[in-house]
C-alpha cells in the first residue's frame, strides 16, 4: 500500500532516463570522432577552465561577503534580498541584459564609455576575453546564492564555540579560521561538488549569450551537444558528449558521497 | 476488562536478543508496573503488546483471545505515549475523536463520547483549543482522554511523566492512581522510576536486559527482593552493599563476617538456603536499617558526608576499617560531619548475596 | 555578541555596499532605459529618462507576445508545482518512514539524475513528444520539468517528514489508521510548510527554465513569458527601449513574488545545502 506511490514516482522519474534507450549507438565510432575533434577538446577545455574560475571567484566573493553579513544584523536579510535578486532573475532576461544593454558597442554601456572616454572592445566579440566575460555574468547571477548558503550556514555555528574562541583572546580573522571555517566545512564542500556539476552542465549564458563562438572560444560541452543533437542532428554524438559532461559530474558526486558517507548514515 | 497473558515471549533485532523468552500474567482491574534501568526492554516489551512492534515468538492473549498478529486497532489497547504524541494540527476534541473517527463511528455518538471523556478529565473547557495552548499536565489529560474515549481493555502508559517536572509529575501521578481507581481498568504502566513503581503498582516487574528479575508487589520486592539487582535498585538511597562471608550457618539463619565494618560476626535471619560455610558473599542492608546502637557496642563510624532534608537526614559514613555506608537518620540529632557515631545492624534486615548476585 | 572594532566595520560597509551597487547597478539600467527611445539609449545609456513614457511597454507587450505568454507561463508553473508537491509528498513519505537501506539506493539515483544533462534525453523525449502530438502542449511539458526537479523536491520534503515525531505514526496506528490514512490526516497537514518552500522552489525553476521550454513548446501560441522575450529579442534588437521594456515585463512578476516570500525562498534554497 506505501509502495505504490512510491512506485509511481520513480516511474515518473524514469523518464528521464527515457531517451537513453533510443539513441542511436554506432558502437564507439562516435567516442572516435568526438577524440578526433578538436572542438571537441577545446569544449573541455573551456569546462575545465569554467569550473576552475566558478570554484574560486565566487566562492571566495561568497565567503567574504556572508562573513561581512554577520555583523549587520538589523539589515541583514535586505542585503540577502538584493544579493539574491540576479539569482532569481530568468537566464534570458540577465543575458539579454548584459549583451545589449551593457556590452553592446553601439548601444550599450560599454559602447558609451569607448566612444566618450577609452575605447574598449566587445568583451564578447574577443576570442581571448569571451568566456572570461560570460563567466562573469554567470558569477554576477550565481554568487549571491553561495553568499546565502554559506551566510546561513555560518549563523549555525553554535555561539558557545565563537564566544569561548573570544574568551580565550582570540581576533576576528582567528575565529573565522579555526571555529567558523571547519564548522561549515561540509557546507562549503557541498558547494564544491554542486559547483562542478553544475558547471559542467552550465548552457544557458553561454547559449544566449555567444552560442559557442565566437570561434568556438565559448563552446561548452553542452553547447556543443545542443548543437550535434538539433543543428546536425546528429544525435549520437550529443549522446556521447552528454556522456561525457555526466562523467565529470558524477565524479564529483562520488566524491561527495565518499566524504559524506557518515552523514548519509541516518 | 482483561486478562493478559504473555507466553514465551522474545524479541530480536538481526542478531541482538532484546526480550529474553518470557512469561507474565496481568488480572483484570491490576495496576502493573515494568520499571527497569534505560535499555532494560521494559518499552519494547510494552510496545510488543501494544502492537507497535513486532512478536519474535511467543504468544500474547487478551481476554484469552490471540492477539500476537494482530495490529493495534483489533487487540482493543490503549496507549499513552511519554512525549503525549497529540497531533499538534487538530484541536483537543478532534484529537480524542480522531480513532473513532477512523472507525467509522457516526459523528453524534462520537460527539457523546468525547465529550464523557472529557468531562471525566475535566477537559471541556479546552476542546476547541490546539496542544500548543495548553499546559503540559493538561496535555498528558488530552493523551489520556484519548485512550479513555475507546474503552480499551488494556491501559499502556509508556513513561508519560518523564517530561513533566516535579510537581506536576505528583499530581499527574495522583490523578491517574484515581483514573484506575474509578475505571477499574487494567493497566501497564512503563517508567524507570522506582518511586513511581513503588507508589502506583500492584505489582511491579522488575526487567533487566530483556529478562524478568522479579514480580511481585512493591512490599514483596522491598521486603523480599529476588537478588541483588533487585535490591539495589528498588529503595533510595541504594541498599548498602559489602563484602563478607559466611562463618556458620543454622535451620533459619546464618552468620556473616563482615570484615570491613567490624570483628565480630552478624547474624542474617533472611536467609533462604544453606550455603557452605566459608562462602564469599556479598551482604546488603538498606540505609534506613542500619540504627544507632544502644546498649550494646556498635561499629564507629564517621560521618564524611551529611545532607539534611528536614525531615529525615542521610548520613554517609566510613568505619575505621574501610566500609562506606549511607545512613538514614530519622530523628533529629546533632549530627555533624566529623562526629562518630555507632552503628547496629537488624538481623531480620540483612540480605545475604552469592557473589553473581542470587539471593542466598 | 561579540563587538567588532571599528576600522574593519567601515571596509565591511564599504565592500558590502560595493556588491550592492554591483547587483543592482544592471537592474537599474534596464528600469531607467525602458522609458527612453532607442535613440536616446545610444546618445547615453546612464542616463535618466525625460519622462515616464509607457509606450515602449505597449510595444514590448505585444510584440513579445506577453498576454499569451502570462498565461502559458502560469498554467506551466502551476501544473509542475502540483505535480512535484502531490508525487513528492507521496515518495517522500515511505522513503522517510523505512529502513535506511532503501534510502541510500535512492539518494545515489537521485544523484545521478541529477548529474545527468538534460540534452542527454533531450532529444529522444522531443521525438516520442512529436510522435504523441504533445508539443507545445502546457501539460505535458509540465510533467518533463516536474520529472526533473522531484529528485531535490523529494529530498527536501523527505527531510522535512523526518522532523515529525514518529510517536505520531505509533498514535495513529493504534487508533487505528492505515497508513494512507496517517499519511492523509497526519502527516500531510504537518508538511504544509515544507510543501510551501518546495512549491516556491520549483515555481522560480520553472517559470525561469528555458532549455526544456524552448524545445518543447514550440509554436507561437505556446510560448511562455520567457520565450516570448527571447524571441522578441531576436526580433527587435534594432529598439533597445522596446527590449528593456520587455526585460522589465519579464522580471517585474518574480520579483515582486520573491520580495513578497522572501523568508520562504530563502529557507528553501538553504534547507537542502546547510547541515544541521
Amino acid at each position: 500500500m506505501i509502495l505504490v506511490p512510491a512506485l509511481l514516482t520513480v516511474m515518473l522519474a524514469f523518464t528521464d532516463w527515457d531517451g537513453v534507450s533510443m539513441p542511436v549507438w554506432l558502437g564507439l565510432e562516435n567516442f572516435r570522432d568526438l577524440l578526433n575533434d578538436i572542438t571537441f577538446w577545446r569544449a573541455i577545455f573551456n569546462n575545465v577552465k569554467w569550473t576552475i574560475i566558478f570554484l574560486t571567484v565566487p566562492m571566495a566573493i561568497a565567503l567574504v561577503v556572508a562573513s561581512l553579513l554577520l555583523t549587520r544584523r538589523r539589515s541583514q536579510s535586505v542585503y540577502q534580498s538584493i544579493f539574491l535578486l540576479p539569482y532569481i532573475l530568468s537566464p534570458i532576461a540577465n543575458a539579454s541584459i548584459w549583451s545589449n544593454m551593457i556590452f553592446d558597442q553601439r548601444s550599450g554601456v560599454l559602447g558609451y564609455f569607448s566612444r566618450h572616454l577609452l575605447p574598449l572592445h566587445d568583451p564578447l566579440g574577443h576570442v581571448s576575453t569571451a568566456l572570461y566575460t560570460v563567466a562573469s555574468v554567470d558569477i554576477w547571477h550565481f554568487w549571491g546564492y553561495l553568499a546565502v548558503v554559506f551566510f546561513a550556514a555560518m549563523r549555525q555555528v553554535p555561539t558557545e564555540q565563537l564566544e569561548a574562541a573570544y574568551l580565550e583572546g582570540a581576533g576576528g580573522w582567528q575565529i573565522f579560521r579555526h571555529i567558523t571555517l571547519p564548522n561549515i566545512l561540509p557546507t562549503i564542500a557541498l558547494m564544491f561538488v554542486m559547483v562542478t556539476i553544475f558547471s559542467f552542465l552550465t548552457f544557458d549564458y553561454v547559449f544566449l549569450m555567444t552560442g559557442g563562438g565566437p570561434a568556438h572560444s565559448t563552446e561548452l560541452l553542452s553547447t556543443l551537444a545542443y548543437g550535434f543533437a538539433f543543428r546536425s542532428f546528429e544525435v549520437g554524438k550529443a549522446t556521447a558528449v552528454a556522456l561525457f559532461m555526466s562523467v565529470f559530474g558524477l565524479m564529483a558526486a562520488y566524491a561527495y558521497v565518499w566524504m559524506s558517507r557518515e552523514s548519509l548514515q541516518q | 476488562m482483561a486478562t493478559l497473558e504473555l507466553q514465551n515471549i522474545e524479541k530480536h533485532f538481526d542478531a541482538v536478543q532484546v526480550i529474553q523468552p518470557l512469561d507474565l500474567s496481568v488480572v483484570h482491574g491490576e495496576f502493573v508496573v515494568f520499571v527497569g534501568p534505560s535499555g532494560c526492554g521494559k518499552s519494547t516489551l510494552l510496545r510488543m503488546i501494544a502492537g507497535l512492534e513486532s512478536v519474535s515468538s511467543g504468544t500474547i492473549r487478551i481476554d484469552g483471545k490471540d492477539v500476537t498478529n494482530l495490529p493495534p486497532v483489533d487487540r482493543n489497547v490503549a496507549m499513552v505515549f511519554q512525549n503525549y504524541a497529540l497531533y499538534p494540527h487538530m484541536t483537543v476534541e478532534e484529537n480524542i475523536d480522531f480513532g473513532l473517527r477512523i472507525a467509522g463511528m457516526p459523528k453524534a455518538q462520537r460527539r457523546e463520547k468525547v465529550m464523557e471523556a472529557a468531562r471525566i478529565l475535566k477537559l471541556e473547557a479546552y476542546l476547541a483549543r490546539k496542544p500548543k495552548a495548553l499546559s503540559g499536565g493538561q496535555r498528558q489529560r488530552v493523551a489520556i482522554g484519548r485512550a479513555i474515549v475507546k474503552k480499551p481493555k488494556l491501559f499502556l502508559f509508556d513513561e508519560p511523566l518523564s517530561n513533566l517536572d516535579a510537581e506536576l509529575r505528583f499530581q499527574t501521578r495522583l490523578e491517574i492512581a484515581k483514573l484506575h481507581q474509578d475505571l477499574d481498568a487494567t493497566m501497564i504502566f512503563v517508567t524507570h522510576d522506582q518511586v513511581e513503581a513503588m507508589t502506583l503498582a500492584d505489582r511491579i516487574v522488575v526487567l533487566r536486559d530483556g529478562r524478568i528479575e522479579q514480580i511481585g508487589t512493591p512490599m514483596q520486592i522491598y521486603d523480599d527482593p529476588a537478588n541483588m539487582f533487585v535490591a539495589g535498585f528498588i529503595g533510595s538511597p541504594k541498599m548498602n552493599f559489602l563484602d563478607a562471608n559466611i562463618t556458620a550457618v543454622s535451620a533459619d539463619r546464618a552468620w556473616v563476617k563482615i570484615p570491613t565494618l567490624a570483628p565480630g560476626d552478624y547474624e542474617c535471619r533472611t536467609i533462604r538456603s544453606r550455603p557452605t560455610v566459608g562462602t564469599e558473599i556479598i551482604v546488603g542492608v538498606r540505609s534506613e536499617h542500619i540504627d544507632e546502637s544502644g546498649s550494646v557496642p556498635g561499629v564507629p563510624a564517621q560521618i564524611s558526608i551529611l545532607e539534611r532534608l528536614g525531615s529525615v537526614s542521610y548520613a554517609y559514613v566510613e568505619t575505621s576499617h574501610g566500609a562506606r555506608l549511607s545512613i538514614e537518620r530519622r530523628v533529629q540529632r546533632g549530627d555533624q560531619v566529623g562526629n562518630i557515631i555507632h552503628l547496629q545492624l537488624m538481623p531480620e534486615r540483612i540480605f545475604a548475596f552469592a557473589k553473581t548476585g542470587e539471593r542466598l | 555578541m561579540i563587538r567588532t572594532d571599528p576600522r574593519p566595520a567601515l571596509l565591511a560597509r564599504l565592500l558590502l555596499g560595493l556588491m550592492v551597487l554591483v547587483s543592482l547597478a544592471p537592474l537599474l539600467l534596464v528600469v531607467i532605459n525602458a522609458f527612453k527611445s532607442h535613440a536616446d539609449i545610444v546618445e547615453n545609456p546612464l542616463s535618466l529618462p525625460h519622462s515616464l513614457a509607457w509606450m515602449n511597454f505597449k510595444a514590448a507587450w505585444t510584440g513579445g507576445n506577453f498576454s499569451v505568454g502570462v498565461v502559458n507561463s502560469v498554467l506551466l508553473t502551476g501544473t509542475t508545482v502540483l505535480v512535484t508537491v502531490a508525487f513528492g509528498a507521496l515518495a517522500a513519505f515511505p522513503l522517510a518512514r523505512r529502513r535506511i537501506v532503501i534510502w541510500k539506493l535512492v539518494t545515489l539515483y537521485f544523484l545521478c539524475s541529477v548529474t545527468v544533462p538534460i540534452q542527454l534525453f533531450l532529444f529522444p523525449m522531443y521525438f516520442l513528444y512529436a510522435r504523441l502530438g504533445l508539443i507545445g502542449n502546457v501539460f505535458a511539458t509540465a510533467l518533463i520539468i516536474a520529472a526533473i526537479n522531484l529528485p531535490l523536491s523529494i529530498m527536501l520534503l523527505r527531510t522535512y517528514i523526518l522532523t515529525i515525531p514518529t510517536e505520531l505514526d505509533d498514535a495513529a496506528f493504534i487508533d487505528g489508521a492505515s497508513p494512507w490514512q496517517t499519511f492523509r490526516y497526519v502527516i500531510l497537514p504537518l508538511m504544509k510548510p515544507g510543501c510551501v518552500t518546495v512549491a516556491v522552489i520549483v515555481s522560480l525553476n520553472t517559470w525561469n527554465e528555458f532549455l526544456i521550454t524552448s524545445t518543447f513548446q514550440q509554436g507561437d501560441a505556446g510560448f511562455t513569458m520567457t520565450l516570448g522575450y527571447h524571441a522578441m529579442a531576436g526580433a527587435m534588437s534594432p529598439d533597445l527601449g522596446i527590449m528593456m521594456a520587455g526585460a522589465c515585463i519579464v522580471i517585474v512578476p518574480i520579483i515582486a513574488f520573491f520580495l513578497f516570500l522572501q523568508r520562504l525562498f530563502i529557507d528553501g534554497m538553504t534547507a537542502g545545502a546547510v547541515k544541521g
